[in-house]
């Protein structure tokens, strides 16, 4: 189909009802309005020595490699709570410089904030050409987590969802769908038994949403819930069991695309990355 | 639908969990008992082995060294995994067509990992053939300053088995200097080491291939061997959504190989 006819289609008619004539066309995310700048909803760990960090790279620059003076760049970052909650924002330079390391926790510190919540990020003079494209900037860079008493260097993983808008009156926006129907979203990776799992989930949508989980062995399948309001997140833990063997995940909701981010620990070390 | 990469980087053991469920309920794919092949190039020909078979709901986890050995030279090949019915010959020209059906919200994909003494680091992930005559553009903006050994790894699938090779150039994207030129290998793991160029915290390095593409990855391994740390670095269209992005992606890449065109020597 041709792209400016899906785009008009997305942007016009409620996902609910394309999934109503069509099971197989599920929406994530909604279009915002024009002129919006998106940004994934970064999940910031700051309890038990978390430390996290995100690459802020100079977005016009990249756009617009032409430009012989690198300028400097202002982006706001705006933080919510578990609950979905909104607690505080704050503007930060990018000077003039292609990349800056942003200490994440140290600015929710000066919010007062203390615990793990969620953050987004907006830059605030975004390069406009691709809008002739119906396009919209999204920042869904990288965020780096480091516990020195989990491991030694830090582990990355990139923003994989436009989460949240904010439009030309500074009004933020959630712009996750959700499904009609329940959804199944069955990790593809394998939960070893002598290893912890910290799965973290974000709710984009502008309704709470229960989440159902049912960790399947060979022999027995463990059931939990979680609801997580609007625009918050919640977190699944897996712990070490004294088995030798694993187990799958297979996660229900009426979120189109419940993809959690996962921490994995081992003896010596962690790794993060997208489910 | 795409194969599935194992690969090996450094002095990482490099494996692959292979799945045979649906990362969904409600998209048709075909639950059915899969035979599972491995295919690499010799330079010259696909190599093909038969590995296993997976029934319904069974993972499997291939190490990279259980089907290739390990060694020295510069080639080294990506193995690719595929889901088979039917068998394929020892050798071919071209790679084979995929034999099932599978999803694509999200990609049926499988654990690409690698392990180095109790550490492991993985992606989620999968690969399709690129075209001969495609590009790469990528920006890595995560290298590690402290206690880390930093690499650029891409990987690389033609359809084609012949070995070929392309520079890949690297940048300094806030001057424009050119800082070094390497080889990408076609069908490789290739490994490029960067601690050697000195990056600077604020410094953002960019890639650049004019006659190659490739899936590209940030890799980091703690100088004590005991963390490993993997991410894939984003072409530029992830930094818009919506619309005709891969249009925007174009003129990205075309602005950035117009403007490095002229610090290329």
């Amino acid at each position: 189909m041709n792209e400016k006819i899906k785009y008009w289609i997305k942007k016009n008619v409620p996902s609910r009802y394309i999934e109503l004539l069509f099971p197989a066309m599920v929406g994530v995310t909604k279009v915002p309005s024009k002129g919006a700048t998106i940004s994934d909803l970064f999940i910031l760990r700051m309890e038990d020595n978390w430390q996290t960090f995100f690459e802020l790279l100079n977005i016009n620059q990249i756009m617009n490699p032409t430009k012989r003076e690198i300028k400097e760049e202002r982006v706001s970052f705006l933080f919510y709570s578990s609950a979905g909650e909104f607690l505080g924002g704050k503007e930060i330079d990018l000077s003039i410089q292609m990349k800056k390391t942003i200490d994440v926790n140290h600015i929710a510190n000066t919010l007062d904030i203390t615990k793990d919540c969620l953050f987004s990020i907006f830059h605030k003079t975004p390069p406009k050409w691709f809008e002739s494209y119906n396009s919209f900037l999204a920042e869904r860079g990288y965020t780096g987590y480091l516990n020195p008493e989990k491991g030694n260097i830090k582990s990355y993983v990139h923003g994989n969802l436009d989460s949240i808008a904010i439009n030309s009156n500074k009004k933020t926006k959630l712009l996750g769908e959700v499904s009609l129907r329940q959804k199944e979203y069955r990790l593809q990776h394998t939960l070893d038994d002598n290893k912890e799992y910290e799965l973290f989930f974000v709710n984009p949508s502008l309704k709470k949403q229960a989440i159902y989980f049912h960790e399947q062995r060979v022999a027995e399948e463990l059931k939990t819930q979680l609801i997580i309001p609007s625009g918050g997140m919640g977190k699944y833990v897996k712990p070490i069991r004294e088995l030798q063997s694993s187990s799958r995940l297979i996660i229900k909701s009426k979120l189109p695309l419940a993809r959690p981010v996962v921490f994995k620990h081992m003896e010596t070390s962690f790794d993060v990355f997208h489910g | 639908m795409a194969f599935f990469p194992l690969a090996s980087i450094q002095n990482t053991k490099g494996y692959t969990s292979l799945h045979n469920f649906s990362p969904n309920q409600w998209e048709l794919t075909d639950a059915k008992k899969k035979i599972l092949w491995a295919i690499f190039s010799n330079g010259e020909k696909w190599q093909t082995k038969e590995l296993a078979t997976l029934e319904v709901g069974e993972s499997q986890t291939y190490y990279y060294d259980q089907i290739l050995p390990l060694n020295d030279s510069i080639r080294q090949p990506l193995i690719l995994l595929q889901f088979r019915k039917t068998p394929l010959s020892s050798k071919l020209e071209t790679l084979p067509a995929h034999e099932f059906s599978y999803s694509k919200l999200p990609e049926w994909r499988a654990t690409v990992g690698f392990q180095l003494n109790k550490a492991q680091t993985s992606y989620q992930g999968e690969i399709n053939p690129f075209p001969n005559k495609a590009s790469l553009l990528t920006f890595h903006p995560f290298i590690q300053y402290d206690r880390t050994h930093n690499y650029l790894v891409v990987f690389n699938v033609e359809n084609s088995p012949i070995a070929r090779e392309a520079n890949l150039e690297i940048y300094n994207s806030a001057s424009k200097e050119l800082i070094d030129k390497v080889i990408l290998h076609n069908n490789c793991v290739n490994v490029i080491a960067l601690d050697k160029y000195a990056f600077r915290p604020q410094e953002l390095p960019v890639f650049v291939s004019r006659d190659m593409a490739g899936i590209p990855f940030g890799f980091g391994i703690s100088h004590a061997n005991d963390m490993l740390s993997l991410e894939h670095t984003h072409p530029p269209a992830s930094f818009v959504v919506h619309g005709e992005r891969f249009k925007v992606q174009g003129e990205i890449k075309k602005r950035w190989f117009n403007v490095l065109k002229e610090f290329k020597t």
